[in-house]
Formats: C-alpha cells, sequence, structure tokens
C-alpha cells in the first residue's frame, strides 16, 4: 500500500542516503585517528614474545606499520573507493572475505533477537495494556528483570539448562543456513533468546504505554461504538496507532543487539562480527576495525532508512509533511 | 529504550513536596528507595562495614562458599567476597554517578536549548544527537578503552555522552510543550530574558521526566559498566567492582558456581531498583494532572441500588426504544468516590429526537457514555437500569451488549476528525464496519459504503472513501462519522454535541441530515449539546440537565413557551437570539459547581434568585408539573404563577 | 487468559521441532569420522615458518617435521632419515626420505628444503633467524641429501628441525614462490586444509592428503580445528561432545571435566613467576641488591601459591626449568625454602626494614595476573608494597617491560641455550630490558654452543645454578595448559619430555 508518487518520502529516502557518506567519512576517520593513539601494536602481538627486535621490526615494515598515518588513511580511503578493504594484519584474509563470512551470522543474531523483541514485547505490551492494573504492573516488573539480568548470565544458565541438562540445543556454534536450514535454527535459538530479553523487556513497556494512550484517543471509541470486534480495535486499528514508538524502539534495540552480539557472541562461540570487533580492537588490527567500523555503521544507516519508511507506511500524515 | 516514548507527561509545575508525597504513597517506590540508600550507605562507608580489608588473600580460604568467616564465601585468591562488594559499590556507584551526571550536566541544557530556542539551534542539536544514536555505544567506548587502557571512569563519561541524545529528546519534547504556554508568553512581556524564563518557568516544569530519565539511566549504567567488566576491559584486577566480580565469577563458574549469586544478585537487584524508581517517579510526575487514583479499576457494573420509583411498568407508548431508570454514574478522585451523574431517567421513542441539554460539567455527555457502557477509565455506573427491549443493558455480558454496538445504539462525538482512525482510508474502515454488520463481499461492500456515504450528502463519495481523515473538512469528516454510525443500521443514534466543533453554516447541514436520515429510517435520536438553537431546530423533546441531574423535561415548544424551572429560566433568558434587542443581556450569576461542592438541598440554590428556606436542606424530586412535564422544583407554584403571565 | 491459551500451542510446536531427532547435538562428530578440537587461539599464519609454537595444531596436521621429537625426549626420522653434526657443531648434514609427496604433487627433494629454509629466513617476523642466526650456506649433495654450515656452534638443531621448533615443516616448493602459505597449506602431512569449508578466525577443516607417505596412520576423514576463547564454552562443548578435544584450557576447568566424565592430560607447559629484570636497581633501587632479590625469593610461599595457580595440577619450581629441561637441577629446588623471617632479614640487611614500594608490570594472560595478585599479597607480608599494572593487551606488556623494575611472568620451557638467547641473555633485549649480564654465564654459554649434545646439559645446569643464586627471577610454579578429552579418542599424550601432544597421534578409542 505504497504511495510511490509520493515525493515526502523519496525526499526522505534520499536524504538519509546522502547523509550516510559524510557519516561514514566521520566514522572512518576517527576509527583511524583513535587507532594511532591506542599503545601496542599488532606487529608485537603476531611475532610473539620470543622473537628477537630484528623479526619484530621486520614484520612491522612489512604490514606497512612505519608509515606516517595520513598515508595510510589515504591508501585506505583510495582503496575503499575501488571495494578494496585491504588485508587482516593479522592472518593475511582479505577483510570483505572475513567480514561477509560473518554477516550472516551476526544478522541472524540481532535480526532474530530484533524479531523476537518485536513479537513477544508487542504481545506482551498488549496484555498489559488490557488488563486491569495488576497485570498491567506485571508485565512492568517482569520487563525491568528481564533488563536487569546481565545477557551473557543469562546466556551460561541458558546454556547450563537447555543445551548441557537436557540436549535441546547446541551449547555452542553456528551452523549456515545452507548447510542446513534446521540446524540453523537450532543453533540460534539460544543466543537469540539472550539477546533478546533485555528487548522484549523494553518493547513490551513501550507498547504498553503506547497502547493504552492510544486506546484512550476518541477514534477508539468511535469503533467500539460503531460495533466492530474487540480484536479488530486492538490488532488492527489500535495497535497501528501505537507503533510509532515501538518502530523508533525497535530500531534502537538493533542498534544495541549490534553491541550485546558482543558478548553473546563470546559466550556461544559464534562466528560474529561482535566477536570480530572485539579481537580487531585489541590486536590493533587496523584494517579490520575499519572494516568493521564500516560495516556496523552501514548497517545502522539500513535499518534507520527502514524505519523511516515503516514510518511512512504506518502513518500516512508522515507522507504528506 | 522506555526513555524513548515521547508521551512525555507534563504538570503543572511539580512542587517537589508534592512529588515526594506522592511518591511515598508507591509502595514500589518506598521498596526501591530503601533497597538504593541502604546499598549506598553501606558501600560508603565499607571502611566501617566490611568485615576484611577488600585485598586481603586466604590462600587456604579459595573458593568456599558462604562459612562462619566468610558470609558470602571467598574468591579465587581466597578473599571476602562480603568485603569486595562493599568496597567495589564505591567504584561501581561512582561509576553510575559518572555517567549519571555527564547525561544530564549535558543533556538537559542542550534540550532547554533545543526545545526553548528552536531554528538553527534546534537543527543543529538534534543532526548531533541522530548522529551519536547511529553509533554503537559499545563499540565507542571499546575504542576508548583501547586508547584509555582500564580506565573506568573515560568508560563510564563516554557511555554518559552516548546517553545525551536520548535525555536531549526528552527535555526537548518537553520544553516545546511548555514554551507555548500562555504564562511563558506573559513572562516575556513582563521583561524576563530568556534565560530567567528557562530558569524559572521551564525547568521546573521539566525536571520531572528528566529525574525519571536520570533514573532509568542509572540501570542502564550499571548494566553496562558490568558489561565491560565482564569483557575484562576495566580495572586492575585486584581493585573490586561488582562487574569486575561477575567476570572472576564466570571465569570460577566451573568450580564454585555460587561466586556469581552475591555480585549477580546484587547487580541485578539494584538495576532493578533504578528502574522501578524510575516508573514510580514517572507515575508520580503523571498523576500531577488529572485526580484519577492510581489502579483505577475498569468501568464494571456492580451491584443494582434499588431505587423507590422503579417499580414502573414497561409496557407504554409503541415504539419505546429506550428507558432509562435512575442512572448514576461515579468517579474515583483520590478523595474517594464521587457521584457525577445522579438518578437520570427519561425515554425515548423511535422516530422521536431528544435533546438533552446543559453546560458543560452537568453530565450530559457521560450520561449518553453509561447508556453506551462506553465510560472512560475511573467512572462507573453506580446505579439504575437501561432498558432496550426488555433487557437492563447495564447488566447484560460484555459480549451480548458488544453485539447490539452499532446495529442497535450508535454514537456520533464532538471532534470528527479525532474520531477517525487516522491510519487507514475513510473507506477501509466503512468497508470493514459494512462487512461486520452485514456479513457481504468485500465488492459489495465498498459499493454500500459509498451508497451510504452519498445518503450523508457527500458530494464525491468515491474521493472520500480514498481519503484520510486529516484531509477532509471538518463537515465532511462529520458525516463520514455519521455514516460509521449508521452503517449497521442502528434503531438509536446518540449524537454528542455533533456540531459543537463545525461552523454554523455547516452546522445547520449537518442537523438537516440527522433530520432527514431520522425520517429516512425511523430511528430514534438522542443529541446532546449545551445550544438552544440546536435544540429548537430539531428535537421533539428535551431534558434539561445540571449538576448531574435532569431539572426539567419537557416537550420542545412547552419547554420554550413555559419553562418551569429557574434554571432552565436563566439560561432562556441569557441566550442572546432570545433576549430584548437593545436591553442588558443577563447571565445566571455564580459557577457550575463542582460534584465535590454539590450542595445537599437544590443543588442550583446557590445561584437562584428564588432561593427559599425550603430548597437548601432536603434532596429535591422531580414532580410532574403538566403532561409530559416535570420540574425539580419545590417552589414551581410560587415562582412560575407569576413568570408565566 | 484467551492470549495464554492461543500460545501454548505455538509453544509445543516449537518444543517438538526443536528436539533431537536422535543423539545429541552434535551431529558431525561421528567418531572416526570427524575429531573437532577446540582451540583457544586462531593462528595469525598458517605457515610453520613462521615458527609459532602456539599454533602448533595448526601445522601438525598438514606438514610433517623432516625428524619427529617422541615423547621420551628422543628423535626419529621424520621426513629426514638420517642426520649428524660435524664436530663443534658448525655444520649439521641431513639425509631425506625417498618417495615423499606435497599435497600439491610435488616431490621432496634437497633443493626443496633448501628453498624453504631460505623462506623461513625471508619471512618478517619469523623465529628462523633465532635458530639459524649464523647460517652461511647450504651444500645441496644429492637429490636427498644436503648440509647446513655455520658461522659459530649452531647445537639443538634436531630440536629446530622437529616439530617442536617447527623449521622442519618442510613446505612445497610452488607454494613458498606463490607466497600462499600464510593462507593455504601444501606440505607432505596427513591432512591439508579445505579453505572451501574453513571460516578463517573460526574453524579450520581439513581433509586428508591424498598424496600423503604414511597413509596408514591417518585416523579421521576430516579434523576441524575450531577457535574457542571462552574456556567455559570450550568445556560446554566437550560435554555436549560437539568438540572432542580441548587443547590449552587453563587448569582450573579440570575437576569439572572429570566430574563430567572427561579425560585430562596436564602438561606442565609454562614456568610462571616474577621476572626480576632490573638487576641493576636502575628503575629500583633496593633490586640491585641481590639480598633484595633473594629476599623476595624467600617471601614466596610456593606450595600455596602454586595449588591456587596450578589447582592442584601445578608443580611448585624455584628455578626457570623442571624435570625434562636440560638446565634442570633438582638440588636447586631448596635453595630458597618458604620463609618470612629470612626474607626480612635479608632485607634489613640490604638496608629496607621496612620494606618498599615495587611496580609490577603484568599481562592478563593464562593467569598471569591472577598470579601477580597472589605474589603481591606474600609480598606484602615482608613490607614490599606491590603496584600490580595489569595490561589487557599482551602487545602493550611487551612494550612496558622496559618501564618496570618487575615483570610477571609465563615463559615456555626451552633449552637453555635459546634461553640465553631469548631470556636472560644480554641479547635478549625484550625479556632482558636492562640487559643485566654476568661474565661466568658468557663463559658457560659460549662453551654450550659447541659442546656435543651428551654434554650440554651438565653445562646447562651450572647455568642454571648462577641464575638461581644471583636470583635473577622469582619462579613460582610449573603451570598446566590441560587438555580436556572425550574417552572416545586416544593418543593424547604428554610427558616431561615433550609436553605438547601431537595432533597427527590421535586417533579414535579402542
Amino acid at each position: 500500500m505504497f504511495v510511490p508518487e509520493s515525493p515526502a518520502l523519496l525526499r526522505i529516502v534520499g536524504n538519509r542516503l546522502l547523509l550516510s557518506v559524510p557519516l561514514l567519512l566521520i566514522v572512518s576517520a576517527l576509527t583511524f585517528l583513535l587507532e594511532a593513539l591506542i599503545p601496542g601494536d599488532i606487529a608485537r602481538t603476531i611475532v610473539g614474545p620470543q622473537a628477537t627486535p630484528e623479526q619484530y621490526l621486520q614484520l612491522k615494515h612489512s604490514l606497512g606499520l612505519d608509515q606516517p598515518l595520513f598515508t595510510r588513511y589515504q591508501q585506505w580511503l583510495e582503496n575503499v573507493v575501488h571495494g578494496d578493504f585491504g588485508t587482516s594484519l593479522f592472518n593475511h584474509e582479505p577483510v570483505t572475505t572475513l567480514l561477509n563470512g560473518r554477516l550472516s551470522v551476526t544478522l541472524s543474531l540481532v535480526v532474530g533477537s530484533t524479531l523476537l523483541a518485536a513479537i513477544v514485547g508487542v504481545l506482551l505490551g498488549i496484555a498489559g495494556a488490557l488488563r486491569a492494573d495488576i497485570a498491567g504492573t506485571a508485565v512492568d516488573a517482569l520487563s525491568m528483570v528481564g533488563l536487569a539480568i546481565p545477557n551473557f548470565f543469562l546466556g551460561l544458565i541458558l546454556i547450563a539448562l537447555f543445551a548441557v541438562a537436557i540436549p535441546l540445543f547446541p551449547a555452542t556454534g553456528y551452523v549456515p543456513f545452507d548447510e542446513s536450514p534446521l540446524d540453523w535454527a537450532r543453533s540460534l535459538v539460544l543466543p537469540v533468546v539472550a539477546l533478546a530479553t533485555p528487548g522484549i523487556a523494553v518493547v513490551a513497556k513501550q507498547t504498553r504505554d503506547s497502547m493504552r494512550a492510544v486506546l484512550e484517543r476518541p477514534f477508539i471509541r468511535t469503533l467500539r461504538a460503531a460495533g466492530l470486534p474487540r480484536r479488530s480495535i486492538i490488532f488492527k486499528h489500535a495497535l497501528r496507532s501505537a507503533s510509532a514508538p515501538v518502530v523508533t524502539v525497535l530500531g534502537l534495540i538493533f542498534v544495541a543487539s549490534l553491541g550485546g552480539t558482543v558478548v553473546v557472541e563470546s559466550v556461544f562461540a559464534m562466528p560474529g562480527l561482535g566477536g570480530l570487533a572485539v579481537q580487531a580492537t585489541t590486536q590493533h588490527d587496523l584494517p579490520l576495525i575499519q572494516g568493521v567500523a564500516v560495516y556496523f555503521t552501514a548497517l545502522v544507516v539500513v535499518v534507520n532508512l527502514l524505519i523511516d519508511l515503516a514510518y511512512g507506511w504506518l502513518d500516512p500524515r508522515v507522507r504528506v509533511e | 529504550m522506555s526513555v524513548l516514548t515521547d508521551q512525555v507527561a507534563i504538570g503543572p509545575p511539580s512542587h517537589s513536596h508534592e512529588l515526594v508525597r506522592r511518591l511515598i504513597r508507591n509502595p514500589v517506590a518506598i521498596a526501591a528507595i530503601t533497597f538504593l540508600g541502604i546499598v549506598t550507605l553501606l558501600c560508603i562507608a565499607a571502611p566501617i562495614t566490611a568485615p576484611f580489608d577488600p585485598l586481603h588473600q586466604d590462600l587456604e580460604r579459595v573458593l568456599s562458599g558462604p562459612t562462619d568467616h566468610n558470609l558470602l564465601g571467598t574468591d579465587t585468591l581466597g578473599r571476602d567476597v562480603l568485603s569486595r562488594l562493599l568496597y567495589g559499590g564505591r567504584r561501581s556507584l561512582l561509576s553510575v554517578l559518572e555517567g549519571v551526571v555527564v547525561v544530564t550536566a549535558l543533556g538537559v541544557p542542550m534540550g532547554l536549548a533545543a526545545g526553548y530556542a528552536g531554528g538553527w539551534v534546534d537543527r543543529v542539536l538534534s543532526k548531533f544527537g541522530e548522529t551519536i544514536m547511529a553509533l554503537p555505544a559499545l563499540i565507542i567506548v571499546l575504542v576508548v578503552l583501547a586508547v584509555l587502557p582500564q580506565n573506568e571512569d573515560a568508560a563510564m563519561i563516554s557511555f554518559g555522552l552516548i546517553g545525551i541524545p536520548a535525555i536531549l529528546r526528552v527535555v526537548r519534547s518537553a520544553t516545546l510543550r511548555v514554551r507555548e504556554d500562555l504564562y511563558v508568553a506573559a513572562a516575556r512581556v513582563s521583561g524576563l530574558n530568556h534565560l530567567q524564563i528557562v530558569g524559572r518557568h521551564i525547568f521546573p516544569r521539566v525536571w520531572g521526566p528528566v529525574i525519571v530519565q536520570a533514573s532509568l539511566f542509572a540501570a542502564y549504567a550499571l548494566l553496562f559498566e558490568t558489561g565491560i567488566a565482564y569483557l575484562g576491559l576495566t580495572a586492575d584486577p585486584s581493585t573490586p567492582t561488582w562487574g569486575g566480580m561477575v567476570g572472576e565469577a564466570s571465569t570460577a563458574i566451573q568450580r564454585q558456581a555460587w561466586l556469581l549469586v552475591p555480585s549477580g544478585t546484587l547487580i541485578a537487584s539494584t538495576i532493578l531498583a533504578f528502574g522501578l524508581l524510575g516508573d514510580a517517579l514517572r507515575d508520580a510526575v503523571v498523576m500531577g494532572e488529572g485526580g484519577l487514583a492510581h489502579g483505577a479499576p475498569r468501568s464494571v457494573v456492580t451491584r443494582r441500588d434499588r431505587d423507590a420509583d422503579t417499580a414502573e411498568p414497561l409496557n407504554g407508548r409503541s415504539g419505546l426504544v429506550l428507558r432509562v431508570r435512575n442512572l448514576s454514574v461515579s468517579t474515583m478522585r483520590s478523595a474517594g468516590e464521587i457521584p457525577i451523574v445522579d438518578g437520570v431517567t427519561f425515554d425515548v421513542y423511535a422516530g422521536e429526537t431528544l435533546g438533552i441539554i446543559g453546560e458543560s460539567g452537568c453530565g450530559k455527555s457521560v450520561t449518553a457514555l453509561a447508556v453506551l457502557r462506553l465510560l472512560p477509565q475511573g467512572l462507573r455506573a453506580i446505579g439504575g437500569q437501561v432498558y432496550w427491549q426488555g433487557d437492563d443493558l447495564l447488566s447484560i455480558t460484555e459480549r451480548s451488549f458488544d453485539g447490539l454496538r452499532g446495529s442497535s445504539l450508535a454514537y456520533v462525538s464532538q471532534e470528527p476528525q479525532s474520531s477517525l482512525d487516522p491510519t487507514y482510508t475513510v473507506g477501509n474502515q466503512l468497508v470493514e464496519l459494512i462487512r461486520h454488520h452485514q456479513r457481504v463481499s468485500r465488492r459489495k461492500a465498498r459499493s454500500s459504503a459509498i451508497a451510504l456515504l452519498r445518503q450523508v450528502e457527500l458530494q464525491n463519495p468515491n474521493q472520500v472513501a480514498h481519503a484520510y481523515a486529516h484531509e477532509l473538512s471538518g463537515g465532511m469528516a462529520q458525516r463520514v462519522a455519521i455514516a460509521f454510525a449508521l452503517a449497521g443500521r442502528p434503531k438509536l443514534l446518540i449524537a454528542d454535541e455533533p456540531t459543537t466543533a463545525l461552523d454554523v453554516t455547516v452546522q445547520a447541514e449537518i442537523l438537516g441530515l440527522l433530520r432527514r436520515l431520522q425520517r429516512e429510517t425511523g430511528m430514534a435520536l438522542i443529541l446532546i449539546t449545551h445550544n438552544w438553537g440546536v435544540i429548537a431546530d430539531i428535537c421533539d423533546r428535551a431534558v434539561v440537565m445540571y449538576a448531574g441531574q435532569i431539572v426539567e423535561q419537557s416537550g420542545i415548544q412547552e419547554m420554550f413557551d413555559r419553562p418551569l424551572h429557574p434554571y432552565t429560566l436563566g439560561l432562556l433568558n441569557s441566550h442572546p437570539s432570545l433576549a430584548e434587542p437593545g436591553s442588558r443581556l443577563s447571565s445566571i450569576p455564580g459557577n457550575v459547581p463542582s460534584p465535590a461542592s454539590w450542595a445537599p438541598g437544590c443543588r442550583f440554590s446557590p445561584r437562584c434568585r428564588f432561593v427559599a428556606e425550603e430548597c437548601v436542606k432536603t434532596p429535591i424530586p422531580l414532580i410532574d408539573v403538566g403532561p409530559g412535564h416535570a420540574s425539580r422544583c419545590v417552589r414551581v407554584d410560587q415562582i412560575f404563577a407569576k413568570a408565566s403571565a | 487468559m484467551k492470549l495464554g491459551i492461543a500460545f501454548l500451542p505455538m509453544v509445543v510446536a516449537i518444543v517438538v521441532a526443536f528436539s533431537p531427532a536422535c543423539g545429541g547435538g552434535g551431529s558431525t562428530s561421528k567418531v572416526g569420522s570427524t575429531l573437532t578440537i577446540a582451540e583457544p587461539l586462531s593462528p595469525p599464519s598458517l605457515d610453520p615458518a613462521t615458527g609459532a609454537n602456539e599454533n602448533s595444531d595448526y601445522f601438525n596436521l598438514a606438514y610433517d617435521s623432516l625428524i619427529i621429537l617422541q615423547p621420551d625426549g628422543t628423535f626419529k626420522p621424520g621426513l629426514a632419515l638420517k642426520w649428524s653434526y660435524a664436530t663443534g657443531n658448525k655444520s649439521f648434514s641431513i639425509t631425506l626420505r625417498p618417495g615423499v609427496k606435497f599435497s600439491d604433487g610435488d616431490v621432496l627433494d634437497a633443493a626443496a628444503v633448501k628453498g624453504w629454509i631460505q623462506h623461513a629466513l625471508a619471512l618478517p617476523g619469523g623465529r628462523a633467524s633465532t635458530y639459524f642466526s649464523s647460517l652461511t650456506s647450504i651444500d645441496v649433495a644429492g637429490p636427498l641429501a644436503l648440509t647446513l654450515n655455520f658461522s659459530s656452534p649452531t647445537p639443538l638443531l634436531e630440536l629446530a628441525f622437529s616439530q617442536l621448533l617447527e623449521m622442519g615443516m618442510i613446505g612445497g616448493p610452488k607454494a613458498v614462490a606463490a607466497n600462499s602459505l600464510a593462507t593455504d597449506t601444501d606440505g607432505a602431512g596427513p591432512y591439508m586444509l579445505d579453505k572451501a569449508s574453513s571460516v578463517p578466525g573460526d574453524h579450520y577443516t581439513y581433509v586428508p592428503n591424498p598424496n600423503y607417505w604414511n597413509k596408514g596412520s591417518v585416523y579421521w576423514k576430516k579434523v576441524v580445528l575450531k577457535t574457542i576463547t571462552n574456556p567455559n564454552t570450550a568445556l560446554d562443548a566437550l560435554r555436549t561432545g560437539q568438540v572432542q578435544l580441548a587443547v590449552g584450557q587453563p587448569v582450573t576447568s579440570v575437576d569439572s571435566a572429570k566430574s563430567a566424565g572427561l579425560k585430562y592430560v596436564a602438561p606442565l607447559t609454562l614456568l610462571m613467576g616474577l621476572s626480576l629484570n632490573d638487576r641493576g636497581g636502575t628503575l629500583a633501587k633496593p633490586l640491585g641488591d641481590v639480598r633484595v632479590r633473594q629476599a623476595i625469593n624467600y617471601a614466596i610461599d610456593r606450595n600455596a601459591v602454586a595449588k591456587v595457580i596450578g589447582a592442584g595440577y601445578g608443580r611448585p619450581t624455584a628455578q626457570m626449568a623442571i624435570h625434562g629441561d636440560d638446565s634442570y637441577d633438582p638440588a636447586l629446588d631448596n635453595r630458597y625454602p618458604y620463609n618470612v623471617a629470612k626474607a626480612k632479614e635479608l632485607l634489613a640487611a640490604a638496608g629496607y626494614p621496612n620494606g618498599f614500594s615495587l611496580a609490577i608490570d603484568g599481562a592478563n594472560v593464562v593467569g598471569e595476573d591472577t598470579l601477580g595478585q597472589a605474589l603481591a599479597g606474600q609480598l606484602a607480608n615482608v613490607g614490599i608494597k606491590v603496584q600490580l599494572d595489569v595490561k589487557n593487551d599482551v602487545g602493550a606488556y611487551f612494550q612496558s617491560f622496559g618501564k618496570y623494575p618487575v615483570a610477571t611472568l609465563a615463559f615456555g620451557r626451552l633449552p637453555a641455550a635459546i634461553d640465553y638467547q631469548i631470556l636472560y641473555g644480554p641479547n635478549a633485549s625484550l625479556f632482558n630490558p636492562f640487559k643485566s649480564t654476568n661474565a661466568d654465564l658468557s663463559r658457560l654459554y659460549a662453551q654450550l654452543l659447541a659442546a656435543p649434545s651428551d654434554q650440554a646439559p651438565s653445562i646447562a645446569r651450572q647455568m642454571q645454578q648462577i641464575v638461581v643464586e644471583e636470583a635473577w627471577f622469582a619462579p613460582v610454579v610449573a603451570s598446566p595448559l590441560v587438555d580436556l578429552y572425550r574417552s572416545e579418542i586416544a593418543g593424547v599424550t604428554s610427558t616431561d619430555f615433550r609436553v605438547q601432544e601431537y595432533t597427527t597421534e590421535i586417533r579414535p578409542a579402542g
């Protein structure tokens, strides 16, 4: 039900895409700069403690680390424009290969957890909005508890319960989708639940607040008086009007989950971008750090774009403004 | 993050002692504050309260569970867990404080500036906020920690900086709402400069949401601190922090699972406490406006209060559609339950239009909503019956009543545009309604919808069907609303001030439409209004309400010719078109009383120029004063013997 | 609650769909078909010429070495059939095994070995320059014979060419020329890398090498090396059967592993303690006095700390060597028995009756940070106030070596000659940042280089005696990095003479 001829929507999309270019530039420059200030370097990490200083310097030179910073940044930019993100200083693999290989893992995790948070959170929030205040307070309290439990703690408990004690799901690892869709899904269940739990809490709360506000609005009363069944009023009408703040929250949950994957991927030994980010940072693997930063930022831009489009779809008034 | 809700509650300036008082009444808030207070005090006083030096190692007692010697057990180097928790709290709570201080010290002024100054300041700050929001927080802090290794202060300050956009947005939207208020404009006029205005008028009304956000942010800051400690990114491992202790415990989880419990539970509880406190604060701020007590139950029907004059047989004129007897509605105030509609009784017949007239606050809309079982939260019907085809609508099940909605009883409200769902086209909603009531195919329903729109005299029904509520004028929207109401072919339509929000010319059209529709369909019509012109235009009979009661009811002509209640008289006399040209327009002195201050006797007595001793002591019943004419005045004979002359 | 009831069938359906069809969670772990090993690190490079011993599992699978170090410490032929030193250790001759091919089909010959050694020397940051520092020429005497000539005595070449120091793990000439060995394999070992089913940094899959010369000793259809950095995760993976072997695990996992029915070996891989670098007293004046350094050694209760750090599987030690190392002298173990009073006495004699402050550079790997904290507690008992700075990043820890008088230490077990080069000799620039020297040590070192292998140990012991007497270190415990494994596999061996398991020896049990 798009209104493709709506110029406002195109303008929003265009704006965002245009803004993303300077954003990516800023992020990459900042990362480069910060990296340069970091003490320690990757040559030392690779070459190990038992190497002589000559060996260390040799490696450093071969990695181009003795060049001035600005030259290295320029070089990187030039290569990026041609689609070449360079190779990891650590293991010589092309950065794009490394990132792409892991992108599907992180996307599966983050998209899965955002979806789970959306579905379960919205349903819980609606339940909390409809019931009298006892259930509403219960939703609030549960929400808070869900937020308060650190996700690695939750992950460890989930593994202990559902992978070791009752072997329902694998304790670690990720099975690619093309290898086996069923195993892929199974390997995602526990980490997605661990990642999604705080998101469920936040979405439930936001949905409840929004729904409660919308249910007080006059048009709900009109529809009710006109005889529409409750299910239709709640799920078709009220939910749609209540959804804008929920969509905003979902976008933020997506971004927050990107950060959450760092810990969850470690607990579940999954080869995702989050773990790569930490590894790259602690190892000072600059091309890899840059690649991760750019990927993350691009992901966030895409998500924000989707949110803008969702707004347009959900609320026709936005298309005109 | 729930910090993002755009529903920001603004009340009148939240006086802090009022806020505190409201907070105290909330048991959850008390528990949270107490818990946080105790933990903070114990931690600050760690040098006194901790049984051991947190660095003291006892290599013989490594990883013990709780014992007499170490109440909460020991860690991987035999150090006392309780002592480390107490000392660790100082570091962790300090970290939380750092984050909260940064986010409020920077976010609040930015939000105030953005909301108050507007223009380019607003644009720049909002863009700034959006940019920061686009960056994943953990990655930024990872980089900061890589530059300043193990510097927890730097990490928490960065975290605070990243949290600014959320507070900025909340403060900004709060400021925007307040900025337009009249007394801010007045302050400008009176010569205060911007800073004074912000400080004296805007900030006091905004700090409520700010502390809500601060409390919630504290919860997140603690959660974050735990996370980075788990990743091993902070602190010299000897120095205790809560997050660090959890990190250490997770490495020892296979050897001594207990170790995770004290730190994990304390962290989760503290986060929980901050979060619950934030919620309680938000409720307290919201309660600043409206008088609804917390936890008011939904409007449910309670036991019937049997009244004296209900024993009226149901036979009467044919065509009786609705019979209301002694309907009473109450509301929950913080002082308790107060009636706002009191013993309302009337009948409605097919094909006739009954008008209910009164000033704002007299209870006429509430009566209608009670009949329709659409009372909002906090109001409930506490007495009387509403008979429809033999059944008391107030006592049938919710489900049965829903079956009557739209098909037997229908409703049109005052604000046409806000009574339509803004996210669907008009046609979409109308088709949905028609299909619900008539179980026809979509195509048939569409053509019925167009026909219905034509029936309510819309010139371009097709165009209207594809329009959204905000694209229609007031008059068109009201016609659509009437079409909605008619979709189920109801036998009774209740129209609550249907023309109040419309232009004068459109008003006449809508009224004409209603009259015509009534004649076409034979339905009964209840018209609620404060406008005598409307009454005069299309009503057959009228009921006058004052202070929750019916004070007079009669046929229209009779009411205009021979009003028999001082209030009705006063109203008619103060209506411009009924006044004598050239003479001073009279008005009723005094104000409409609030339900809490209703007089025990005649409720109009404080303002009545005919008041006498018999009026004030006992409640006044409704008395017949003529055929089809009743009045709630004990002095009718004395007063109107003169007036009718 | 209407909503609740609607949920129930969904939940039931999900549980049913995800219940294991049969067997456990590891669908890829049938015995004999796939061996999955959990490794704590991924390799920066797959090229054995880097000499990175910590990544040996990755190399072993694809590269046989010239000489094989056996669990009892002796050597047996690998790709080389015979080898020998000329007197004075200045030339070393090798005779190769005939009929050996690389996985790309090329033949192993003396030219390939020569090319390989040159490749190793040219590799930036590779360790070949440590072992072949005085190499002058390589003479190819025939298709299967070559001789290495050195300008100075170079002992320990059998070790260098074994799977321990990895210089003899020859790669194919084509791959050397193409410079592809960092990311792919081309060796004469039982397996080769299957790049298509590997994700660098996460898991590396090896499949049998069709050209392998010793087909009878290929025990698996597939070997997967999976990187799992979190020890809890590794343990869970073992328990569920997703991996059969987890190497390099912290010793603290052993007890839980045992109670889960897993087996273990606890090779004493690391010598841990303090490196008292500032023996000249430059940054910390007290350390310039040998009595202070000795006091530190007396102040440490090695048994107690070893129990905590080694979790019962470590071995306390007072020297930077244990049984199995050439410089190990059992008499030295009792040189500094735990004696707080004696420590205080020595400190007072040196002029520090009230102790002093001491800054220590710490790493946060393999439990060094815990060790540092424990030792700080011990030293506090004699009045030495320790300021322990644990670095999050190993690189930062190394870079800071010269800025602190003392550093925590976790060093591998090496022959004395290499220890002298890397750990405490005047040219060991990383681990000897203040360039401490000792004339006797230098003299003994020169002797060691030229000595035949049966005489080397006694010289090495003399060197260790000097190091201990001068208290250049405060060694505390020989700590294991344990291997945990399921009973379905066998061949996981570790001895004092060959601590690390040799991946190619692992086979299905029974």
